[in-house]
């Protein structure tokens, strides 16, 4: 009767509410520590290694322009040059070519932050409902009467438009100008408002970006689906760029005749039409081609990295290796004197 | 004032009277008894609920960071995304108010409808009614075993005497019964036992309500202008407690609902803030520094390279202009970005700190509350955990204050020996605990021993039922008489001539002054459900006492014949004596005979077994008065058990039994139990009864209180009309009772209490035999001393004799005391110390209070653990002392310093020299530690001034006791030891707790800094003011050194963990502003810059929080000193603050720059490299937290790569539903983009593996 006497209150003993549910208790010892160290260091360098092969198997082209035109102030004017290339080494495989753009802050908050990604989405903007996060880029005063630009905003006003023609001997090199944006953005999120099969009548009622030479509907003309918001240069520069120092994908090597392989090494001639103003405040302009692999461009610091960290654990491991064993010797020598002491 | 409100209906007597009217008017304002404990309408929630939040400085702060975000130029969130998080915490916070008020107010409308009777005036009987109808004024019937409704004079009660038992324990957790009586006298000439409700028309005034559960008075007028009658808390029942032992009872309600003072008294959980709190605000103040530093950074760096770049014509390509088509100011540019900043590295003021310390403390505090061993089994109390948010404080405490009586000891009393006129009576057979019978053997033999002799299961489990109700009721009547003063007490006859004799005046004194109620066990209503009758069992046992066996000596059968007798009231111990023979009993060895009389001389050695050679050695005494048997050990054929019962079991059995032989009217009185608020008075009471002298019954007869008493050997009954009580209280230190003795007509008051409260009191004209009298008050001062010595607490027993004229002289003045209403409590107080004066010096009593289990343990381990334990108690200095030896406060061989003077000069002087010569012998330590023993005694010349401890005494009193190892205070008043401990806390700034069971242990518990309350003997005044309220004090033990421990721990490492978190992800932040012209650009996502904090990385550290240990339990039990950590904040300070920011620092570094160089110079977009950061930084975060992470349950692995799991799903599901949303760092398809690339993951290894190698 007594062990039957009612315990309401008795609290039940579990092994979660009495706290003693099976638990692992790493414990921090040099046994379990200095495997670690070797562990990381077999793990890290054969990848740092593997990481640095692929990296130098990526053969990467870049030519610094900005110079070659030195008084070019405005984007709306167009200028050319002409450059010389020699391609030591041919580059096999897909080839794609860039631009490369220096000091220029594309991650600037308030830079970033002026767009309109519904009118982009396909979403026809009227002057009252344009998006103030455009402004002052959202309005045009054509003479009186006040357009919504489109497409609005700073990023899209300072859009590159350097145009690259690239050729060898009299042959223009193939390079397409689609295949660089991500689908994603090309299928879903870039639409071009209504009516998408005619797109002078589309964009009729908006003004274009005053930095723009064409408007939106001209930016590519020869190719319907690569053109208004669906340019895929437009879409590449509307993702803007982590940091100030970057590159956007111009093109794709088409790999036609003469270049299945991709680009064999030779002389080339890089006709420039210079618009892009950078040099005003201090930017670099660079064309670059290259080849990628698997990891992506030329980067050697990830695979170098790696051989290092991986070394560093390797040569802190056997230290520390050596002061335990020493530690441990040295403690039984002092037992071992103090024996026979 | 109020009229019973049956009167107000009937418009012709109010018109005639002016003052009902205006009664009328003012009762008109009263609130019905209708309870509303719920704090919102449905109406009011939203607004009030709001209102309240904002109430939260964390509350405030998101809504400050919300509002930055409307204002554009500053803007870095989408104001409605910010908004997000303040919503959902918003929300969280108030479903869970929702929540909680749903339940009030449902159990609001249970209470509201309950029904109660109450008198209609239209017909003059009694309907059912609501709670909730309930109205001051009516007169209401309460019946047996109902709660009451609201706060009731009695007017009425069914029982013939006028009085009504109710049981408070809703109220203050007491379950005793406590007696109510009618209000004297009530109107006049109306018959008492014919209640006419509507004929009650008298006045009643009444004190405005308040809170004091135990101090009402008030008067009532009798319609027929007599005089007025006054009242007090003895005639008031109070809303909550439940009616016992009575037909039914009618009375006045006078306060109502929100009024009674149940409710007054019902007051919220406290809130105290931990030191690990405290210091951890100052970090939060850290942080803010930092912050706002880290933003200034921003803002300067914004404004120099806007300035560079606005004599750029060209550089607005990429910062537009302003709205107007300018530039931005540099200045300006600055200033914005200033407040961008703040939005953007919100999350370094850990907020969401404050919301998961709640859980995890709430969780912590779960924990505790369920742990199996802090649950005292025999009382069925678990620890109780009152106050929420000091979880961590357990494992930083310096100082212990506990209290003894009940803290230390077990406070049951046990009535050991007493001293009459000068006279020791030892008490000698006395001697042993009721322990002893709870041996953990004892059982199975006993029961054994049943089944072996019945040798069916029924009647074993009979036996077994027997047994512990035996247990049950030796317990508390475990008195066994002194031979020599029995004999005394028998040989002279108390007749109605012969009553000075001091023995019968001491023996009267214990039965009748006292507040015992006396109990019937045979009420159903109280006991039956809870334990069951042992008399009735036992008669399915009773045919074997029929054995032939116990008809071999006279005695016995005289038992036996008695027995059959009376079937009914059989104790129980004659049946194991019974069975004794049928046991299969193999001799071990010897016989042991012991002789239980010291003076041995009647006891004669009997065997009682006729057929076998069984150890059990038996002593009749032939007069019938003693009968003892031992048995050392046997073996019984079952076999499987061989076991020790102790000889002394047999002996309480056989004295019980023999106690109640002696007493007349067996059957009647065995059934009685006393119910006393103190159990002090308990045992004296029962002391009383061993002897013959019996508390039978209490009566009250139209106002007329009396007491009976039945005297030894048939002596008859004594009915002592009781003219006044003079309750206890703690200024005084005793009580007395003025009865009319019935055998003389003289008016007595019997007095008992502390002894230096009688002894000051003693009569002081010595006239006639001043010789004996004052030896009887020396020798009976040694015997003081003596008991003290031995660790007994001392009563002195005292009475004096008044004549007619004093006392009615001093009933004038106490009557008029009675009836003020102001300095009422003053005055009653005064007119009891004119009361109790030249008292005339009976005797003293000793009783023992018994440690508790584990206490010298629990007291060794606390020290070990650095932890310096005070005993602070009101128990004089020898009780003190010898309590503190034995619970091993003191050492053998510690340097006993005492402090005991009469005056706070005489102290200063001593404390001077104690130092100086400390000083001397050990030069001069700073260290706490030192192996000396203070014995601090407040001197008794320091009684009347509490604040003796002036200024210049404390300093030096704190100076020597710091370098004591403990202290002992002696003879404190319930005030002193808050202020002891509060000068503690003040001069040393240290963590204290205090530990007590009293209400006079209220105020120290309330002033230190964690107050336990034990919830034992002396009501639940300490538990209610507690902020942990525990079952024993051994329990201590485990709560501080594991409980403590652990929660100190986890707390630590939570909040420092916080503290690295929050600033890893916000110097990523910052560090991208060095990259982005300090613009206030930001690479992580919106959400994830929102969600981060809330789900991500906040589930792991609360389950951390919560259920980490650092060290096992057994360990931390084993080494006390561990808990030293906690002590010395080892776990977190400053500098540890400021270690995990470097941590967080260098890991925001490796984590971005590796990136950055990563990255650099490839085609990522902004979102793109933000997701590589976020995720780098959910595994950093995650995996430093698994390294702290000292045990691994599958909870934290659960929860760790649940985290992780939740982080991808998040982001995966996020970037491919929204292609729009969320400008303009929309990131759709990124993540899904990222995880395809090879350069994604081998950064994020890379850059983990780097972050975290340090740890």
């Amino acid at each position: 009767i007594t062990e039957e006497k009612t315990q309401k209150h008795l609290p039940d003993n579990t092994a979660f509410k009495q706290q003693r549910l099976p638990a692992w208790a790493p414990i921090l010892s040099a046994k379990s520590t200095l495997p670690i160290f070797f562990i990381v260091s077999i793990a890290f360098v054969p990848i740092g290694v593997v990481l640095l092969v692929t990296s130098e198997a990526v053969v990467e082209f870049q030519y610094d322009y900005t110079d070659c035109i030195i008084n070019q102030s405005s984007m709306t004017q167009p200028c050319t040059c002409v450059i010389n290339i020699t391609l030591g080494t041919s580059m096999d495989g897909n080839v794609y070519a860039y631009y490369g753009l220096t000091n220029f802050f594309q991650n600037h908050r308030r830079y970033v932050k002026s767009r309109d990604d519904n009118q982009l989405f396909g979403v026809h903007v009227a002057t009252t409902s344009v998006s103030t996060s455009c402004a002052p880029y959202n309005l045009f005063n054509d003479n009186g009467t006040i357009r919504p630009i489109a497409p609005c905003g700073a990023i899209a006003n300072s859009m590159f438009n350097d145009t690259f023609t690239f050729s060898q001997g009299s042959a223009q090199v193939p390079i397409v100008r689609t295949g660089i944006a991500w689908p994603t953005d090309y299928s879903v999120k870039f639409n071009n408002p209504f009516p998408t099969n005619d797109l002078d009548q589309a964009f009729s009622q908006y003004a274009k970006p005053s930095n723009w030479q064409k408007p939106v509907q001209s930016l590519d003309r020869n190719l319907s689906t690569n053109n208004g918001y669906k340019n895929e240069a437009f879409i590449v520069w509307m993702r803007t760029a982590a940091f100030s120092h970057f590159r956007k994908p111009y093109g794709i090597l088409n790999r036609v005749a003469g270049y299945t392989n991709g680009l064999p090494s030779g002389q080339y001639t890089l006709l420039v039409d210079y618009n892009f103003p950078v040099t005003a405040f201090g930017g670099r302009k660079r064309f670059i081609l290259s080849t990628t692999s698997w990891m992506g461009g030329k980067n050697s610091f990830l695979g170098v990295a790696y051989i290092v960290f991986g070394g560093m654990c390797f040569i802190g491991g056997i230290l520390l290796t050596m002061i335990h064993l020493h530690a441990r010797n040295t403690r039984e020598m002092s037992l071992i004197s103090r024996l026979h002491h | 004032t109020l009229v019973p409100r049956h009167l107000l209906s009937e418009h012709h007597h109010i018109e005639a009277d002016e003052r009902l009217q205006q009664i009328k008017k003012f009762m008109t304002d009263f609130d019905k008894n209708k309870v509303q404990t719920t704090k919102y309408t449905v109406l009011s929630f939203l607004p009030k609920n709001l209102f309240e939040q904002f109430h939260r400085f964390a509350n405030c702060y998101f809504v400050f960071i919300v509002l930055l975000n409307f204002v554009p130029q500053v803007g870095a969130i989408q104001p409605f995304v910010s908004m997000a998080p303040v919503i959902v915490i918003l929300f969280i916070q108030a479903v869970k108010d929702l929540f909680e008020d749903y339940g009030r107010y449902k159990s609001d409308v249970e209470i509201n409808s309950a029904e109660c009777f109450v008198l209609k005036s239209s017909d003059d009987k009694y309907h059912k009614m609501k709670w909730s109808d309930l109205q001051v004024g009516d007169i209401v019937r309460v019946v047996c075993n109902s709660v009451i409704p609201a706060d009731i004079l009695l007017l009425h009660s069914s029982d013939p005497d006028g009085i009504c038992f109710i049981e408070t324990s809703n109220l203050d957790g007491e379950s005793n019964l406590k007696q109510r009586m009618v209000v004297p006298k009530h109107w006049g000439d109306v018959n008492n036992h014919e209640f006419y409700p509507k004929e009650f028309k008298s006045i009643i005034e009444c004190q405005t309500p308040n809170n004091e559960i135990y101090k009402f008075h008030g008067n009532m007028i009798p319609a027929n202008g007599g005089e007025k009658i006054s009242v007090n808390n003895s005639n008031l029942l109070l809303r909550g407690c439940v009616i016992r032992n009575t037909d039914y009872v009618e009375g006045i309600v006078l306060y109502a609902g929100h009024e009674t003072k149940a409710m007054l008294n019902n007051n919220g959980p406290r809130y105290k803030r931990s030191k690990l709190e405290r210091r951890m605000n100052t970090d939060v103040i850290y942080c803010v520094v930092l912050l706002l530093v880290m933003c200034l950074i921003g803002s300067v760096g914004n404004g120099i390279w806007a300035s560079n770049m606005s004599n750029i014509e060209q550089a607005e390509l990429f910062i537009p202009n302003e709205e107007n088509g300018e530039a931005l100011n540099p200045a300006l540019s600055g200033f914005y970005m200033f407040w961008t900043m703040v939005i953007l590295l919100q999350v370094l003021i850990p907020i969401s700190l404050y919301v998961s310390m709640e859980i995890v403390k709430w969780g912590q505090v779960h924990m505790i509350n369920s742990d199996i061993d802090l649950y005292h089994k025999e009382t069925d109390t678990p620890i109780r955990c009152r106050a929420l948010n000091i979880t961590e404080d357990l494992g930083q405490i310096q100082y212990v204050f506990s209290d003894k009586t009940g803290t230390l000891t077990e406070n049951k009393m046990i009535f050991r020996r007493c001293t009459i006129g000068g006279v020791d009576y030892p008490h000698a057979a006395n001697g042993e605990s009721p322990i002893t019978f709870l041996l953990p053997n004892a059982g199975p033999v006993s029961c054994g021993l049943f089944a072996s002799t019945q040798s069916t299961e029924k009647h074993f489990l009979d036996g077994m039922i027997l047994f512990a109700e035996v247990i049950a009721a030796l317990k508390e009547t475990d008195v066994t008489p002194d031979p020599v003063l029995y004999e005394k007490l028998i040989s002279t006859p108390y007749s109605t001539f012969a009553c000075n004799e001091a023995i019968w005046d001491f023996f009267i004194n214990l039965a009748i002054c006292n507040t015992v109620v006396i109990s019937n066990d045979s009420d159903d209503s109280v006991t039956a459900s809870t334990t069951p009758d042992p008399y009735s069992v036992s008669t399915s046992i009773i045919p074997s006492l029929q054995s032939p066996i116990f008809t071999s000596k006279n005695g016995m059968r005289h038992e036996i014949i008695q027995h059959q007798q009376l079937p009914s009231t059989c104790p129980p111990f004659i049946l194991l004596i019974t069975l004794f023979p049928f046991q299969q009993i193999s001799t071990p060895g010897a016989e042991t005979y012991k002789p239980l009389f010291p003076n041995g001389n009647h006891a004669i050695p009997v065997n009682g077994n006729t057929n076998n050679s069984a150890n059990i050695g038996a002593h009749f005494n032939e007069d019938g008065t003693g009968f003892y048997a031992t048995i050392s050990s046997f073996t019984f054929k079952y076999g499987k058990l061989v076991k020790l019962l102790n000889a002394t079991f047999l002996n309480k059995f056989l004295n019980w039994h023999f106690q109640r032989r002696n007493v007349p009217k067996l059957n009647q009185l065995s059934k009685i139990r006393y119910e006393a608020e103190s159990p002090d008075e308990a045992a004296l009471v029962y002391a009383a009864h061993a002897y013959g002298c019996v508390l039978a019954h209490r009566s009250s007869h139209g106002g007329k209180e009396s007491v009976t008493i039945t005297l030894p050997d048939g002596g008859g009954k004594l009915e002592f009309e009781v003219l006044h009580k003079l309750p206890f209280d703690s200024t005084r230190k005793r009580m007395s009772v003025i009865v009319r003795d019935p055998r003389n007509g003289q008016i007595t008051l019997y007095c008992k209490g502390a002894d230096s409260a009688i002894l000051s009191a003693l009569r002081r004209d010595q006239q006639d035999d001043s010789n004996n009298s004052t030896d009887i008050i020396n020798r009976t001062k040694q015997y003081l001393d003596k008991y003290g010595r031995v660790g007994l607490r001392t009563l002195c027993i005292s009475k004096r004799v008044l004549t007619e004229a004093e006392y009615s002289e001093w009933e004038q003045l106490h009557r008029a005391a009675e009836r003020d209403l102001e300095n009422r409590d003053q005055m009653m107080i005064n007119s009891f110390v004119r009361m109790e004066d030249n008292l005339e010096l009976l005797g003293a009593t000793g009783i023992e209070d018994r440690l508790q289990d584990g206490v010298p343990e629990t007291i060794e381990a606390l020290r070990q653990a650095g932890i310096q334990v005070w005993v602070v108690t009101g128990d004089k200095r020898e009780t003190a002392t010898n309590i503190g030896r034995s619970c091993r406060l003191i050492h053998q061989n510690d340097e006993v310093i005492e402090l005991i003077t009469e005056t706070p000069e005489a102290l200063s002087e001593l404390l001077d020299t104690t130092i100086s010569s400390q000083d001397n012998k050990r030069g001069k330590l700073p260290e706490i530690q030192h192996q000396t023993t203070l014995d601090f005694v407040l001197g008794t010349g320091n009684r009347d001034q509490p604040d003796t401890l002036v200024k210049e005494i404390a300093d030096k009193f704190v100076l020597l006791a710091r370098r004591c190892r403990s202290v002992l205070c002696c003879r404190a008043t319930p005030l002193q030891k808050g202020m002891v401990l509060k000068l503690i806390k003040d001069k040393l700034h240290v963590m204290t707790l205090a530990i007590g069971d009293g209400a006079n242990d209220v105020s120290m518990i309330q002033v230190a800094d964690i107050g336990v309350g034990l919830s034992g003997q002396e009501g639940m005044q300490a538990v209610m003011s507690s902020d942990y309220a525990l079952a024993q004090f051994r329990f201590l033990k485990k709560l501080l050194l594991v409980h403590g421990h652990w929660n100190y721990a986890r707390l630590a490492s939570m909040v420092l963990y916080f503290f690295y978190k929050n600033a890893a992800f916000v110097f990523l932040i910052f560090w991208f502003q060095i990259l982005c012209g300090f613009s206030g650009g930001n690479m992580i996502e919106q959400s994830y810059l929102l969600i981060f904090n809330l789900i991500f990385t906040s589930v792991p550290p609360l389950v951390n929080g919560v259920l980490d240990k650092d060290i096992d339990a057994a360990t931390l039990l084993k080494k006390p000193e561990l808990y030293m950590q906690g002590i010395k904040d080892e776990l977190y300070l400053q500098r540890t603050f400021w270690i995990n920011m470097l941590d967080a620092l260098y890991q925001s570094l490796i984590i971005f720059f590796f990136l950055y160089v990563i990255y650099l110079d490839t085609e990522v977009g902004l979102i793109e490299w933000g997701t590589v950061v976020t995720t780098a930084a959910v595994f950093v975060i995650l995996i430093h937290l698994g390294i702290e992470t000292k045990t691994w349950t599958w909870i934290h692995w659960v929860c760790q790569i649940g985290s992780v799991l939740v982080f991808f799903a998040y982001s995966l599901i996020y970037n491919i539903v929204c292609a729009t949303c969320l400008p303009p760092s929309n990131p759709y398809f990124v993540m899904e983009r990222v995880i395809q690339t090879g350069q994604f993951w081998f950064s994020i290894l890379l850059v983990t593996a780097v972050a975290l190698f340090p740890r």
